[in-house]
């Protein structure tokens, strides 16, 4: 059957899955017992690895859901496989991008109340922040509630397009605008080889399990559409 | 279930109790000064981490359960699908 045959055509493969499971522990080993306590903050420093580990995925991510919706708009928004795929990649993406965000958007506010002494400030890379993880949560409810629709799922692909300028301004806002926000990897704040290792383990770790999710995401998704498919043909020849 | 099914089940079951009790053990190491060498020992710091870690992973696993079901929701629809094709058939 068509539908069985796809099933292992986008998927990532137990490997992934195992390498992604591997560098995660990898990670959490390099950042509670390699990395040494950093010495002003303490031990609430830990936040930072994953943190920013999930805030640079989530602006992968939402940067590969704007691109594919940009491919979508492009090539007009057809049937065919190509847009498709496009089309999948985006939904799977962006709901990895939203699940990342939510992480960030928690575990920002505990490491900020130790750090700055309060959960949340309107500082312009955190409003940016909070703004495109909106957006993107915007972009999944229009998907939910069009379903199939290639008009809904035109207009989605536009909104995903527009969080791309926002990704681009949350990467140099405290540049351009300050804030409290710190800059530690960008000014060589990293400078002790332990933390400077759990760190990009941590990054790694994050990008090879969203990964994973997302290209399952995208194998449901071709898998769902495929079958509702079939099902449309079926009710088609039953009405004949 | 079959042999890949159980080292999943394994695999999953120890990668939840490693990432959930990692940072606690951890802390509580740090706590009775057998842990951390460097650095200051902070009481209230040591609850955000466990916080931040068990929220990350609380995230992850709801995602994850999220997928899960999508996947039953799929395999139902295309059990029912198969049963459809059938009938047609005959």
């Amino acid at each position: 059957m068509k539908s069985d045959k796809a099933i292992g055509k986008f998927g990532p493969g137990p490997l992934l899955a195992i390498l992604a499971t591997a560098a995660v522990l990898i990670a959490l080993y390099a950042v509670f017992f390699i990395a040494p306590v950093e010495a002003t903050m303490g031990i609430v420093q830990k936040i930072f690895y994953f943190h920013v580990g999930c805030a640079i995925n989530m602006m992968v991510f939402f940067s590969l859901c704007g691109i594919c919706g940009l491919i979508y708009l492009i090539m007009g928004g057809s049937r065919g496989r190509v847009a498709s795929f496009v089309d999948a990649l985006g939904v799977a993406t962006a709901e990895v991008g939203v699940t990342l965000g939510a992480v960030v958007l928690v575990t920002g506010p505990i490491w900020a109340r130790k750090a700055w002494g309060t959960w949340w400030t309107w500082e312009p890379r955190l409003t940016l922040a909070l703004l495109v993880f909106l957006l993107f949560l915007a972009y999944l409810a229009l998907r939910a509630f069009t379903g199939s629709e290639r008009f809904g799922r035109s207009v989605a692909a536009g909104l995903a397009v527009v969080g791309l300028p926002a990704l681009y301004f949350i990467h140099f806002a405290v540049q351009r605008w300050g804030g409290a926000h710190p800059q530690v990897v960008y000014k060589g704040g990293l400078t002790v080889p332990g933390m400077k290792l759990a760190f990009f383990l941590s990054v790694l770790a994050v990008m090879l399990v969203s990964a994973t999710l997302a290209l399952i995401r995208t194998q449901q998704e071709l898998q769902a559409r495929l079958v509702d498919d079939m099902f449309l043909k079926l009710d088609a020849e039953e009405w004949k | 279930m079959n042999i890949f099914k159980t080292i999943s089940a394994i695999f999953a079951w120890v990668f939840a109790w490693v990432v959930f009790c990692l940072p606690a053990t951890v802390l509580a190491q740090n706590a009775t000064g057998q842990g951390w060498r460097e650095g200051q020992e902070q009481i209230q710091g040591d609850t955000m981490v466990v916080a931040a870690y068990m929220a990350l992973w609380l995230i992850l696993l709801l995602f994850v359960l999220r997928i899960a079901s999508r996947q039953r929701t799929l395999k139902a629809d295309i059990l029912e699908l198969k049963k459809k094709i059938q009938k047609e058939e005959q």
